[in-house]
């Protein structure tokens, strides 16, 4: 995993454009957050099947993405590191000063397991 | 008849934490035989490792393997896994869960089960997961039940069921548990986590936490 460089990771996301594709989208406070600072607030889609448009990234790291798809939009802001070892996928993370992962974008043409 | 301890948690770490000297004291004065279940394989963690040695979807991968190591630290005999996905234990049936546990309790025939007190262990896959081994045991003859020790991990836990009544100072076994608990490579932040909330909630040892495994006999007739 490697910090996010923006022009190629600008590059990646439009090799994707016009082609149908999976995400798997979560942010996170962590499942302990009601117990030691506060309120839990989380969520996750996996697999979510989507037909990819066009999309941006902007921001200096963290850095935001928008994709716009045929039916409409997936947004994400705080991501600062990239995984591409993983398959042909786009991992995107994004992690708290504890170096806890708290966002996750992931686009993928096949479905994650 | 051989002293047998089945370990069952949701998340790979959960049976380090809970009961790693326990084992080992089962193991050296009962020459107990130990399985250890887990349900998941901890997918949905925060923690990728500093800096990150996991993603996504490495993370289950990493994370089989860290539980493997660490049972072998601990001297387990036998892993079963029983494929669930973290985070979503306590939406499936709580009937589902239970009679797969009690297929995997009656397959290995475990004298003594150890697991989460339902309702007390903060995390909802804990919970759920108490109560299905609960409803699990509920389901067979009286006279084919093993003992039940629970774990229960809120600071309050003693104002709802009071003190545990088995408590194991592990002290002959530290340094075994805490190398098991470092072979949960990606999940050395929590760790940290934990000691900080223990001492938050007024701990004095900042080692305490690790030191005393202590859990709560579960008797079938407590309200869940």
């Amino acid at each position: 995993m490697i910090e996010i460089n923006k022009d190629q990771l600008q590059e990646s996301l439009s090799q994707y454009f016009n082609h149908e594709i999976y995400v798997h989208f979560e942010m996170t406070n962590g499942a302990y957050a009601a117990y030691r600072h506060g309120k839990a607030a989380s969520g996750y889609v996996r697999n979510a099947k989507a037909k990819m448009m066009e999309g941006k990234v902007t921001g200096e790291s963290p850095f935001r993405v928008g994709l716009k798809t045929s039916d409409g939009w997936l947004y994400a802001d705080g991501l600062t590191h990239i995984d591409q070892t993983f398959n042909e996928a786009i991992l995107l993370y994004g992690f708290d000063d504890d170096g806890k992962m708290q966002i996750a974008l992931q686009i993928s043409t096949t479905p994650f397991e | 008849m051989t002293e047998h301890v089945m370990l069952i948690f949701p998340h790979p770490d959960d049976e380090t934490f809970s009961a790693a000297g326990t084992v080992q004291h089962y193991k050296q004065t009962k020459d107990a035989y130990v399985s250890a279940v887990s349900l998941t394989l901890g997918e949905m963690g925060r923690n990728f490792g500093m800096p990150p040695i996991a993603n996504r979807e490495t993370l289950p991968h990493i994370r089989k393997k860290e539980l493997e190591d660490a049972l072998t630290i601990m001297g387990v005999d036998r892993f079963i896994h029983l494929g669930y996905r973290d985070k979503t234990l306590e939406f499936e049936r709580t009937s589902t869960l239970a009679t797969h546990l009690l297929e995997v309790i009656e397959e290995h025939r475990p004298t003594t089960v150890i697991t989460f007190y339902p309702g007390l262990s903060i995390h909802p896959d804990h919970d759920a997961t108490g109560e299905a081994v609960v409803e699990a045991i509920k389901m067979m003859d009286c006279s084919k039940r093993p003992t039940l020790l629970t774990k229960a991990i809120t600071a309050d836990a003693e104002q709802h069921i009071g003190e545990p009544d088995v408590v194991y100072d592990i002290s002959p076994y530290l340094e075994m548990k805490k190398e098991a608990i470092r072979a949960h490579r990606s999940q050395a932040l929590e760790v940290d986590a934990i000691t900080k909330q223990k001492l938050k909630e007024g701990a004095t040892d900042p080692e305490a936490w690790i030191r005393y495994e202590t859990f709560w006999t579960f008797k079938q007739s407590e309200e869940v």
